[in-house]
């Protein structure tokens, strides 16, 4: 098995789900579900394109392709990147992969995921300075007219003003998880309120990509290696106006800390 | 329809006769010309509007008794002023009902396809509420109520009218149910006249009676006089008119679909959906004053407006009329529409013939063909004199004349010429629900139903007759937690070529494995069924939902699944709960003025939130207020 050495010694390793929409595993984890056989498949060398990047031992499996869109201008596409550590290039490096495989020069919303710094509450506090680097990284792509709307996720109210209050290209929305309660906290949702700051909601865990998460991707494969995800991809497409979903897939990046290189 | 209004006179049955077949043959035109037109509307956007039903009912605390209250008429034209004064932008537009003690009443404008707009719905249906509510005497009050408890007893209108026999009621010729409570609008009357001269003789509905302890064996209602005695069975409750019926509330939606395609996509897609609907929406247990052993009112309706003449019933050998018929012109559909679907459509479907040749011979294809020729099947019921010779091509007063009077479990409409409007699917089944909440909920979640088929390109078609068959049990009493329904497992398709799946996952009639309880259905249950509100929940992952539209829509979510389930009870569940529990009731199936006084008063006190009512929906812990969405759709772009 030529390939299970070569993603063994590989530095990383990304995956494309490819549109995920249809299966309808219901009792499954669906970012293991979408992201499992992708590895296997490629191992077995029934997917024909070992994309290497430009360097040397960085992996691309793409497992599927996205939605055609007839007419860009009908569709929503919305980002979520859930990143493992504040890095601005691992940032950069999630935007442009999925830039290319929705083969679009534009979205339309993405929102930010930071690593929990307390997995006991659905609210993170974060302070400017941490995030800077990443939210300038960001910013720069709204003013290349590559994202319209940019937001974040779980942030509590002082959290959420800091951000406001400090950034050059405001958060139009921060969305929380509201699984155990209806009604967010006073001062997040009086401030959002005064600053049409958007409060959406999402049911995804706190923790998203927990150790079992890459294990499964990777199980049943013989690869080795120590492998830390670093960061997490999910788009949608949404018909505008009708709420219709035509696409929603992941991207997941995986490093490993055991490369030979 | 807008504003009803009118040309002319109606005509009498017998002036009628001879413009049958030029209604018939002109509708088809003015169908063709509107398709011609029309079929080719691309990309409409998702709009939608829900319509409840009202009664107004006028509380006499003193003697501890409830009347409906013939109010509906004038208090519409007070509604409907703004209307008329072309105001724009309004809350809601009314119409008058069947009945004079009815009311409808739809949001001023559609809602739009964003998840913001599930927000506002039971904010502008509480609106509805007050407006009426401010028109109305002191011992008024509007209510969302199915069926009346004692429609058809003594004195159960204010004002009250003697019956003394069928001649006091020259339209209807009812025992019970006052000409007086028929909205004076020309085409109620018309058609209440004209269904009983077309059918040869007054309706008689037949409702099984819940027998009790001290019910009497058999029931035998006593009726002086001889056309009602011969259509009034034993162990029935007996009613004698299209009142009975169309004199019930309902709640009712209607969406647009982006293109034909979609529009029968739906169309076929929710008429599965129906009976499940109706079975949780069930609402109507009581009928003229006696305890029913059934749940929903589709029957009855279906009865109250039945005009098949005793050939057209297979009662008779065929000399005047073309076919024997199989249903009333209310019931349940017997065609799909989608070319995915035609496997599916195992039961005889009755067509007008030469509606059909020339609708095949316009090029209009072979199933939607089919289902225009079958509504075809009905003769006109009203005509009025200045509106018989029309310009088809911008015209379709006779096509609507008659669509609007086939009144199925969904309705297909093709988009009105001179509007705006796209092709439009409705849902007609869902009974009325005694609060906003509920109501909003069964709205909002049948609406988020279509964007999951939408979405996940489910497959919920099944043979019809299985449909039907699912119609008949839902309304039986309890039948939520006490039948099963025949349901597809597989529901995704997508993933394979159509046909060959929908061939795969049906296997035959008899394979009882189809069949799921309710909770099944709509909750999920593992290996054997997604279930509605975890296909919903999935999806609702796939959209941007604000904080705000994302409470309401939990708690929607929350009572649907609960009624399924059997930890709610259904209003009909309920009503039967407490009337069989009053002190006063005799175990006699009877619905005394005093018991329907004090279920009425609770029922008010519930929707008003002065008694709260755990067994109905727990406790909803958030309410949708009404704000204007002041978001603009089109962000993002």
């Amino acid at each position: 098995m030529e390939r299970v050495k070569i993603l063994s010694s590989a530095n990383s390793l990304a995956i494309h789900s490819g549109n995920v929409l249809y299966n309808l595993v219901m009792s499954m984890d669906e970012i293991c579900a979408s992201l499992c056989g992708n590895v296997k498949a490629w191992l077995i060398e029934n997917v024909n394109q070992p994309i290497c990047q430009s360097k040397k031992s960085s992996l691309f499996i793409d497992g599927g392709s996205t939605y055609e869109m007839e007419n860009r201008d009908d569709i929503k596409i919305t980002l979520k990147v859930f990143l493992q550590a504040f890095d601005s290039p691992t940032l950069q490096e999630a935007l442009d992969t999925a830039l290319g495989v929705l083969k679009t020069s534009r979205i339309d919303s993405v929102l930010l995921s930071f690593p929990p710094n307390n997995s006991d509450s659905n609210f993170q506090q974060f302070k400017f300075s941490t995030i800077e680097a990443v939210w300038k990284k960001l910013e720069s792509y709204v003013e290349n007219h590559a994202v319209n709307k940019i937001g974040v996720c779980d942030f509590d109210g002082t959290s959420l003003q800091d951000l406001f209050t400090h950034a050059k290209i405001k958060p139009t929305t921060n969305q929380i998880n509201l699984v155990q309660c209806c009604t967010p906290p006073d001062d997040l949702a009086a401030f959002a309120a005064e600053n049409e700051v958007m409060l959406l909601t999402h049911r995804d865990p706190t923790v998203i990509l927990p150790p079992k998460t890459v294990q499964c991707i990777l199980s049943d494969t013989g690869v080795t290696g120590d492998w830390r995800p670093s960061y997490l991809l999910r788009y949608t497409c949404v018909v505008k106006l009708r709420e219709i979903v035509k696409c929603r897939g992941y991207l997941v990046k995986l490093s490993n800390r055991q490369a030979s290189t | 329809m807008g504003l009803l209004e009118f040309d002319g006179e109606p005509l009498s049955w017998q002036q009628l006769q001879p413009y049958v077949e030029h209604v018939k043959s002109h509708g088809i035109q003015q169908f063709l010309h509107n398709y011609n037109r029309l079929m080719k509307r691309p990309g409409d956007m998702l709009k939608w509007g829900d319509e409840v039903e009202y009664m107004i009912l006028k509380f006499d605390h003193k003697n501890k008794k409830v009347q409906l209250s013939l109010r509906g008429e004038e208090l519409c034209e007070i509604l409907q002023e703004k209307e008329r004064k072309k105001m724009k932008n309004l809350t809601s537009l009314w119409r008058p009902e069947y009945a004079s003690y009815m009311v409808e009443g739809t949001p001023g404008v559609p809602y739009l396809g964003y998840m913001a707009q599930f927000n506002v719905v039971e904010g502008n249906m509480r609106m509805r509420r007050k407006e009426v509510q401010e028109l109305l005497n002191e011992d008024e009050q509007i209510m969302s109520l199915t069926v009346f408890p004692r429609l058809g007893c003594v004195n159960f209108t204010h004002p009250a009218y003697d019956i003394t026999g069928p001649e006091s009621n020259p339209v209807s010729r009812s025992l019970y149910f006052p000409d007086q409570a028929i909205t004076s609008h020309p085409r109620f009357p018309s058609l209440t006249r004209n269904i009983r001269l077309r059918r040869g003789k007054k309706v008689a509905i037949n409702i099984p009676i819940f027998k009790d302890k001290n019910t009497p064996s058999p029931f035998i209602e006593q009726i002086n006089d001889p056309e009602s005695a011969a259509g009034a069975k034993p162990d029935h409750i007996y009613m004698d008119c299209m009142g009975f019926g169309m004199g019930n509330s309902c709640l009712q939606l209607t969406f647009q679909a982006c293109n034909i395609e979609e529009a029968k996509l739906l169309y076929d897609h929710l008429a599965p959906v129906c009976p499940i609907m109706l079975a949780l929406s069930a609402a109507s247990p009581l009928y003229k004053g006696y305890i029913a052993d059934i749940d929903a009112r589709w029957q009855v309706i279906a009865g109250s407006v039945d005009d098949r003449t005793s050939e057209e019933l297979g009662l008779e050998p065929l000399k005047h009329n073309k076919q024997v018929i199989r249903k009333s012109r209310y019931d349940s559909i017997d065609s799909y529409l989608s070319s995915n679907s035609k496997i599916f459509n195992d039961i005889n479907v009755e067509v007008n013939q030469e509606a059909k040749s020339t609708l095949l011979n316009a090029g209009i294809d072979e199933l939607l063909a089919q289902h225009i020729a079958h509504l075809w099947i009905r003769d006109p019921l009203t005509l009025f004199s200045k509106k018989i010779d029309l310009d088809d091509e911008n015209e379709a007063d006779h096509f609507e004349n008659i669509q609007s009077t086939n009144w199925q479990s969904m309705r297909f409409k093709p988009p009105p010429p001179g509007s705006s409007i796209g092709w439009r699917v409705e849902f007609r089944v869902c009974e009325a629900q005694l609060t906003d909440f509920e109501n909003a909920a069964f709205v909002v979640f049948i609406v988020l139903l279509t964007r999951v088929i939408l979405t996940y390109k489910l497959d919920f078609l099944m043979p019809l007759s299985h449909v039907d068959s699912n119609m008949e049990k839902s309304q039986k009493n309890n039948a939520i937690l006490k039948e099963k329904f025949y349901f597809r497992k597989n529901v995704n398709t997508s993933r394979s070529p159509a046909c060959c799946t929908q061939l795969c996952s049906f296997n035959g009639k008899s394979n009882d494995n189809n069949q799921m309880t309710i909770d099944t259905i709509i909750n999920g249950k593992e290996d054997v069924f997604p279930g509605f509100i975890p296909l919903i929940r999935r999806y609702l992952d796939s959209v941007e939902v604000g904080v705000e539209a994302r409470c309401s829509i939990s708690e929607y979510l929350n009572l649907i699944g609960k009624r399924a389930s059997g930890e709610y009870m259904s209003a009909a569940q309920w009503i039967r709960h407490f009337v069989t529990n009053h002190p006063e009731y005799k175990q006699d199936s009877v619905v005394t003025d005093s018991i329907a006084y004090d279920l009425l008063v609770r029922c008010d006190q519930i929707e008003k939130g002065e008694v709260k009512c755990h067994q109905l929906f727990g406790m909803p812990r958030h309410k949708s207020e009404y704000i204007q969405a002041n978001k603009d759709p089109m962000n993002g772009s």
